[in-house]
């Protein structure tokens, strides 16, 4: 999981990470890392800055598709959206 | 049935929005094991959104195990409240209400009786900046010596003994040996007959222990010992 702390995750939220993640999402992240940075980097780009608490909650999400996942946020206007995402990241479940 | 087959089952109850946004947990539904929906079904806990199908991979005897415990450590509103928090190690969450008991720092809402969100996460407890307050606790005489495992399977079976259970003492270790070490051996003890027993009032074996530990520790007096700051407060 050290490839995250690109992202900015701490030791202690990787240490979150495995903590609160089943095994098989484990391994799915391993297997999947390339498109979860794709992912995570995007949102960190559009300025989301509750991305590493998303991941923890939300880690599903990560897997998408990235074409689908960008389409998932570019259909709200990005300053907005960052705002709310930012304010609440549990949104990102509903969007 | 496969996982797949009891979809409608998992998601009767979802609204429209809700059942919208299965196809981004659809990793989680993959790697579902279908007899966890039964454990879960079993128990009383509902997933009430897609996130909560994370639950769903967690191996059947964990999820079990982390039921179990969680109906003996009177968590389990929690765990229906939010199924996920069945995911987070257990063994964590234990040690974090026992680091709360030991400073006397509240860890339940008293209208809800739910615990705050602290005790599901780390690095959420670690905010409360509680470690120094925990190393300038001075631990009760009993907890200052740090016992091996051995010593703590010994005074298990004094107090099975006086509950006239010495039969349950192979039990009883191997719960022992799956117990952090680094809490005290007053807190091992407790979770072990805990979770052995199912004890709703553990009073009667605290005192026990209390009465146990110290006898030893009169039966010690005199022999060098040493103290350890490191996980000595559980």
């Amino acid at each position: 999981m050290k490839f995250l702390e690109k992202y900015d995750f701490t030791p202690e939220d990787i240490d979150e990470l495995i903590d609160v993640t089943p095994k098989k999402i484990m391994n799915e992240i391993k297997k999947s890392q390339k498109l979860v940075e794709m992912n995570l980097g995007y949102l960190k780009d559009l300025g989301v800055n509750t991305y590493v608490d998303m991941f923890l909650n939300y880690t599903d999400v990560f897997f998408m598709d990235h074409s689908n996942f960008k389409e998932m946020l570019d259909k709200y206007e990005k300053d907005s959206l960052v705002e709310k995402l930012n304010a609440n990241y549990k949104l990102i479940e509903f969007l | 049935m496969s996982v797949m087959e009891r979809l409608p089952e998992l998601t009767a109850d979802f609204s429209d929005q809700k059942k919208a946004q299965i196809y981004k947990f659809s990793v989680s539904l993959a790697n579902a094991y279908e007899e966890v929906i039964d454990i879960l079904k079993k128990h009383d806990i509902k997933i009430s959104t897609p996130s909560h199908f994370k639950v769903l991979t967690l191996d059947p005897r964990t999820a079990i195990q982390a039921v179990e415990l969680a109906e003996k450590m009177f968590y389990i509103e929690d765990i229906k409240k939010d199924p996920k928090k069945l995911c987070i190690t257990a063994a964590g969450i234990i040690k974090r209400m026992g680091q709360c008991d030991a400073l006397g720092v509240a860890y339940k809402d008293p209208e809800t009786g739910l615990c705050y969100d602290f005790i599901f996460s780390q690095r959420e407890f670690n905010k409360l900046n509680l470690e120094q307050a925990l190393e300038k606790h001075t631990p009760a005489p009993e907890e200052a010596v740090k016992s091996s495992a051995e010593d703590i399977k010994a005074h298990a079976l004094e107090i099975l003994k006086m509950f006239d259970s010495a039969d349950d003492a192979e039990r009883i270790n191997a719960i022992i040996d799956k117990i952090n070490p680094e809490f005290s051996e007053k807190e091992i003890l407790l979770q072990a007959f805990r979770e052995a027993f199912g004890l709703p009032d553990d009073s009667l074996v605290s005192e026990k222990i209390d009465a146990v530990l110290g006898l030893t520790d009169t039966e010690e007096k005199g022999m060098s010992r040493s103290h350890s700051h490191e996980g000595e407060v559980a």
